[in-house]
């Protein structure tokens, strides 16, 4: 994808405008502080929450766009489209809102999610790496009860938090192989931590507050195989695979928990009728059946489109099943999206910009999830 | 708009909208057990019997506060105790400058009288014609001195005898017949103490050049019922003194040189003698004696447990002894190190102690809670795992008003060596959460 300049340069020339894009990319960083989620209920009883692999521009089209996007870490061949060194964020502000056994809530937060760079490193090969949510496990809950002690009920307030999760670092290369295939390899490390606190606070100050604060370590594994090929100068297919170890958690070094982590594979189509409009379609199955008590296998798909190209229109649908569930069957969720770009410096600086609705819903635990997406990449 | 205006708009559009988005609201309600992690926060109660152990009391014959350097002397007209107060005030110039122009002194003559100053910091208003009688003692009364050698000395008249319930309903305070008076200091409210004035003679208390003006006096109160009461001393700061206003012939005319000696020595007596310890835990009494708990807290509890309540439960080996109807506290001290009887008290004020009040006359089981001090043990192995009871009350001061040594009141509790009776610690805890498991 290469930038069109339409008018001539102003007095804000290229420099400056990428210094403008710097200048909100790191007050973007700045006023975040500690980023802290919670994605989602039905990850407390699981490992917690998948993350989405997805930049801005595909996560505004349901993720139809991933298997094609460089940005996006779900398959490593389509790095080849970078062309040259760029590096990207994304910053996501969500706001949810709970209903759960006649109680609501509205939850806010503000992460980092994704960043990467990549760029071509010689002989046709492109070379990228990152980092991306695998799973989050930040939460906060609070419940409220009457403990019977010393024979006298006492009201009782539980607080129990979990802050960090864990993230996929990522090093992935990929070359085209044949005429029109291009094929793609990654290593995955898993790592991470969160902070663990369980706090009891009583009603009556005779008792005093318990907290207990843990840090707990996570590691893991992966590869990840893909492909790309063309099959007419307007359709491309990918296909990809992953498989990750374990995840190992380990609390002062001893280790704690150890739980299996799933194998994914996935495939993709995408179209391009015109100059000026795309279209593509993914699906992805995810073995988390296998990651513990609470964990179902998980099917999901996503349509979307890309409209323009100067200060493009995207759109997506996307459905499917949680992994994690307390009871019966896997939650189903079902979002849909919407986004536009702004191209700055020539094409030196992307500004992608998304709006996200996602509906989660099982066990008389209803979500709506409401996320403004900001991604920034800058291609030097 | 020009597309460079437009995309300047677009970036402040977009930094403002990541100012104002970047505030978290992470609290959700949970529900449990579906959407909460399988494990709870636990918690359990114990009563541990067999943790304390040696114990011991101290403070007699010597006790922790003593007559004679009690900051209140205690006068008791009890039927388990007779009390009675002495003290001898320092010794003044004989002589004075007859004229300031000239350095010759004359002998200073027979006082024109001899006033007498006194706080009374506790008295038990349910005693009504509360008397203070005053005696005079010998010169030679030191802290040695014995109930039984001063008997002689109280069996006499006393060259005083002051109804403080009369001077007290008198207009103003004031006794225009005996010059005495009384003023109600309420700067510490509720409890107000009575600071007199008393009016004497040359008669009551004759002016003895031989002696440098020294004087010694004994106190005893009496009233319509058994009742107690306490006097400030030296030591306290606010304790008696007298003023003589002494006569001198200044060339041919007769003027007032006055002279306000305070009190150099000043106990108290008292009879039958304080009961010997036994193997039971004492506390207060006078002199006031402690007693000393060593805790050995089993280590999984100290280790792995967040404790949210630890309640010191004592059980009374006899009934409390003082006054009927009177109480007392009986505070439990973290100590800052264990020297055994010359443990010193922790001043730490994280370490605040804890106490419970204690009836006379009442046997009921004493508890105190301790939570404070076994949260501290958790956090810092440091800190001597000993306890420390002992007795204090209220009293009108300024700062601290709770006074150790301030009544004879005591209490025995059942020490480790009183199988099923022992000193227990009953346990609120929380077990370690098992974090990490889903």
């Amino acid at each position: 994808m290469t930038a069109r300049r339409t008018s001539a340069p102003g007095p804000l020339s290229a420099s400056r405008r990428g210094g403008t894009v710097a200048l909100v990319a790191m007050l973007a960083c700045c006023v975040a502080g500690p980023a802290r989620a919670q994605d989602s209920q039905f990850g407390i009883k699981g490992l917690g929450t998948p993350g989405r692999m997805e930049g801005v521009r595909v996560r505004s089209t349901a993720g139809a766009f991933a298997p094609f996007d460089p940005i996006s870490a779900l398959a490593d061949a389509a790095l080849s489209d970078v062309g040259r060194l760029t590096a990207w964020t994304l910053s996501s502000t969500s706001y949810r809102h709970v209903s759960l056994g006649g109680a609501d809530a509205t939850l806010r937060t503000t992460r980092f999610p994704q960043m990467g760079l990549s760029g071509p490193i010689g002989h046709g090969i492109m070379l990228g790496g990152g980092f991306a949510t695998y799973l989050d496990r930040s939460y906060q809950l609070a419940t409220q009860d009457t403990v019977l002690v010393r024979g006298v009920p006492q009201p009782v307030t539980d607080l129990l938090s979990s802050d960090g999760g864990v993230v996929d670092l990522r090093v992935a290369a990929s070359a085209r192989a044949w005429g029109r295939l291009w094929l793609g390899l990654g290593l995955h490390l898993l790592t991470g931590s969160t902070r663990l606190r369980a706090v009891r606070e009583f009603t009556n100050t005779t008792y005093s507050t318990a907290a207990q604060t843990e840090d707990v370590n996570y590691d893991g594994a992966g590869i990840s195989a893909s492909a790309i090929g063309l099959l007419g100068p307007t359709l491309r297919v990918a296909a990809f695979a992953r498989s990750d170890s374990r995840l190992r958690a380990r609390l002062a070094g001893a280790e704690i928990a150890r739980n299996d982590l799933p194998v994914t594979v996935g495939g993709a189509v995408g179209w391009q009728p015109g100059s000026a409009t795309r279209v593509a379609a993914t699906v992805v199955y995810q073995s988390w059946g296998d990651a513990g008590q609470y964990a179902h296998n998980t099917t999901n798909w996503a349509v979307g489109a890309e409209l323009g190209n100067q200060v493009p229109l995207r759109l997506g649908a996307r459905g499917g099943r949680m992994p994690f569930s307390p009871a019966g069957a896997a939650p189903r969720e079902w979002g849909a999206s919407v986004g536009t770009g702004l191209r700055l410096a020539g094409g030196r600086g992307l500004i992608d910009m998304g709006l996200e609705h996602l509906q989660r819903r099982a066990v008389g635990l209803t979500e709506r999830v409401w996320s403004f997406l900001l991604g920034i990449t800058v291609r030097p | 708009m020009t597309r460079r205006g437009g995309r300047g708009v677009w970036l402040g559009a977009l930094g403002a909208l990541v100012v104002l988005a970047c505030t978290e609201k992470l609290t959700a309600p949970g529900q449990c057990p579906n959407f909460c992690p399988t494990t709870s926060i636990g918690l359990t109660d114990v009563i541990l019997t067999s943790v304390i152990g040696r114990d011991s009391s101290y403070g007699r014959p010597i006790g922790y506060v003593n007559p004679f350097g009690d900051t209140i002397l205690l006068a008791a007209t009890l039927p388990t105790v007779d009390s009675r107060l002495i003290m001898r005030f320092r010794p003044v110039a004989t002589r004075a400058i007859i004229a300031t122009s000239d350095t010759t002194t004359g002998p200073l003559l027979a006082p024109a009288a001899v006033r007498m100053r006194l706080h009374i910091v506790r008295r038990d208003t349910a005693a009504h014609n509360l008397r203070l009688q005053f005696y005079r003692l010998p010169l030679a009364i030191d802290s040695t001195t014995t109930f039984a050698a001063l008997v002689d000395s109280f069996n006499v008249t006393p060259v005083r005898n002051i109804n403080v319930d009369s001077l007290l309903a008198q207009a103003g305070g004031f006794d225009s017949v005996t010059g005495d008076s009384v003023t109600v200091d309420s700067v510490f409210t509720p409890l107000r103490r009575l600071v007199f004035a008393f009016k004497f003679d040359s008669l009551q208390i004759p002016w003895s050049p031989a002696d440098s003006g020294k004087v010694a006096l004994g106190i005893r109160v009496t009233a319509d019922v058994p009742t107690t009461v306490a006097i400030a001393s030296t030591e306290s700061g606010a304790g008696a003194g007298i003023t003589w206003e002494s006569r001198l012939d200044s060339a041919g005319t007769f003027v007032i040189r006055k002279q306000s000696p305070g009190a150099e020595f000043d106990s108290f007596v008292f009879d039958p003698p304080p009961p010997a310890l036994d193997s039971n835990l004492t506390v207060g009494g006078m002199p006031s004696a402690r007693s000393l708990l060593r805790v050995d807290l089993p280590r999984a509890i100290r280790d792995s447990t967040q404790i949210v309540r630890a309640t010191l439960i004592l059980v009374p080996a006899v009934a409390a002894q003082g006054v009927p109807g009177d109480s007392f506290f009986v505070a439990v001290n973290q100590v800052a190190a264990d020297f055994g009887a010359k443990s010193p008290l922790s001043s730490s004020t994280a370490l605040h102690p804890d106490s419970a009040t204690v009836f006379v006359g009442k046997q009921d089981t004493v508890t105190v809670e301790v939570t404070n001090f076994l949260r501290a043990w958790q956090n810092d192995t440091t800190i001597p795992r000993t306890l420390l009871l002992r007795q204090v009350i209220e009293l009108p001061a300024a700062g601290s008003r709770l006074q150790e040594g301030a009544t004879f009141s005591e209490i025995r509790f059942y020490s480790s060596r009183a199988p099923g009776y022992s000193p227990a610690l009953q346990l609120t805890y929380i077990p370690r959460y098992p974090f990490g498991t889903p």
